[in-house]
């Protein structure tokens, strides 16, 4: 049912605490604003390179050019989950 | 040195922040009862929708142009600027929070450039919160709200306006360019009158004589116009002031003609003002109840009625005040007619350590009161208004305004917590 999320990181279902004061880094998982949705990935950040990794592979990942505003609305910093 | 910073488009932006979707659609945020334009996106002000136009007179261009309409949602908008002010907080000790989307900051004693500081802060708030704000930074209140304004229209500004870094030849421009109805203070009456005596432009009320001013107008005025030459008047006031009266109305969600319905509204908006009253820690030594028809129905019958009674002692008490307004009601209330709106108003506002027995005093032991009162506030904190009211409320409520467009309360609720795939 959720198939862009990080798959070996967080369990659908969970509750994330996502922190928008946080400047993202390079590795973060973030909330981002795609297509006017929002969308849980893997931010990739490398000098100028920028790229929105989803952890299943069989999502190709989405590379933003230079100039092409990347909406990050906020960075994953924990989750909970409720117990099986 | 005094910023002003206020959030843009307030209501629509706090929308946008948890809808994505909506950047760069024209959007609304209706009024109660989803009637009029109270707030409109850049967008839809450009289709040249005016403030307060009501929402159906304008299906057909809603229509063509895809407007989305947004009931307002008061929950998400107070929470957001919670988190506004809060932020804000932190640029200086002396913070006032001037209404839901703008604050004072006292800037005095703050070292460096405060044009950067005003970047510094549009950066963090819409960091933190997603919504962007406008600076404005002068040496009075007056002229902060002007400088405000420039930020928030003329593009150039990019946000922040400072008016020191201002050209003496550019500050006389932009006075001139500008209404003198723009001027903090000034309405829309006050700007016509001033119009008569050839006061059209900001810079035109800010050379005027200000005993000239004081005379024909008032003092308010005159610290106005001193206030715009650049000398400080009006104070910060760090702490808002107790309001010295509490109001509770609401217009109905449909004609509403039988007298126990309009008790329900009635002793609902009683123990509303009576909990917002303990929260400021008053008590009310008078209280008023109006109920009416809808003046714009001009073929119904017409009724309207405004009635204020002292209490014979001031109070606090939501069964006292409640049973107070239903008693007022009673004998307000008339047969056939069709109301649209009624309201309690908490008067003669005092602080409630002030309360003294009397010798007529008839109420239960009042320490169990208040501890009852206290109660019945914690447990609606925490379980939502209205858990716990008074049977005299009603339960069902049909009489309740409109919302046919309520967005969730994304920041309050956990069940409308924004999902994310």
């Amino acid at each position: 049912m959720v198939s862009t999320i990080p798959e070996r990181s967080i369990p659908p279902g969970a509750m994330l605490i996502v922190d928008r004061g946080r400047e993202a880094k390079h590795d973060d998982i973030v909330v981002a604003m795609l297509d006017g949705d929002y969308t849980l990935k893997r931010l990739y950040r490398r000098g100028t390179q920028l790229a929105l990794i989803a952890e299943n592979r069989a999502y190709p990942p989405i590379v933003l050019n230079e100039g092409q505003e990347l909406g990050i609305w906020g960075v994953v910093t924990a989750w909970i989950m409720e117990p099986q | 040195m005094i910023a002003l910073v206020d959030v843009n488009n307030f209501y629509v932006s706090c929308q946008r922040v948890f809808e994505p979707k909506l950047e760069g659609k024209p959007v609304v945020v209706l009024s109660n009862n989803d009637g009029c334009c109270i707030a409109r996106s850049a967008e839809v002000k450009a289709l040249g929708v005016r403030m307060g136009q009501p929402w159906h007179q304008m299906q057909d261009l809603a229509k063509q142009h895809s407007i989305i309409a947004y009931s307002s949602n008061f929950a998400l908008y107070a929470d957001m600027s919670n988190r506004v002010m809060t932020i804000l907080s932190r640029y200086s000790p002396h913070q006032e929070v001037y209404s839901i989307d703008e604050c004072f900051l006292g800037l005095d004693g703050l070292q460096g450039d405060l044009t950067e500081l005003g970047w510094d802060i549009r950066k963090t708030v819409l960091q933190g919160t997603g919504l962007p704000v406008c600076v404005g930074i002068a040496p009075t209140k007056t002229l902060a709200k002007f400088c405000n304004h420039l930020a928030k229209k003329r593009p150039q500004f990019a946000g922040v306006c400072e008016w020191s870094k201002l050209d003496a030849e550019i500050q006389l421009r932009v006075m001139q360019e500008i209404e003198v109805g723009e001027v903090w203070g000034v309405g829309r009456r006050l700007s016509a009158s001033l119009n008569k005596e050839g006061i059209y432009s900001v810079a035109d009320l800010q050379q005027a004589d200000s005993e000239t001013i004081r005379s024909r107008y008032s003092v308010v005025l005159e610290r106005t116009v001193r206030e715009l030459q650049g000398q400080p008047c009006i104070d910060l006031e760090d702490i808002a002031p107790d309001k010295q009266q509490i109001m509770c109305s609401r217009s109905f969600g449909r004609n509403v003609t039988t007298e126990q319905e309009l008790a329900e509204a009635i002793s609902t908006y009683a123990a509303r003002a009576a909990e917002k009253l303990r929260r400021q820690k008053s008590a009310a030594g008078a209280l008023a109840v109006f109920i009416c028809t809808s003046p714009f129905r001009e073929k119904d019958p017409q009724y309207s009625k405004h009635v204020v009674v002292p209490l014979s002692q001031p109070s606090d008490d939501t069964l006292l005040l409640t049973r107070a307004a239903l008693w007022v009601l009673k004998r307000i209330y008339r047969p056939g007619y069709a109301y649209v709106k009624a309201g309690v108003m908490l008067l003669d506002l005092q602080p409630n350590t002030a309360i003294q027995g009397h010798l007529f005093l008839q109420s239960a032991d009042p320490l169990k009161r208040a501890s009852l009162n206290n109660t019945m506030d914690r447990i609606n904190q925490h379980w939502g208004r209205g858990t716990l009211r008074l049977a005299s409320a009603g339960a069902d409520h049909r009489w309740k305004m409109r919302q046919g467009h309520l967005s969730p309360c994304w920041t309050t609720r956990w069940e409308d917590v924004p999902k994310v795939r």
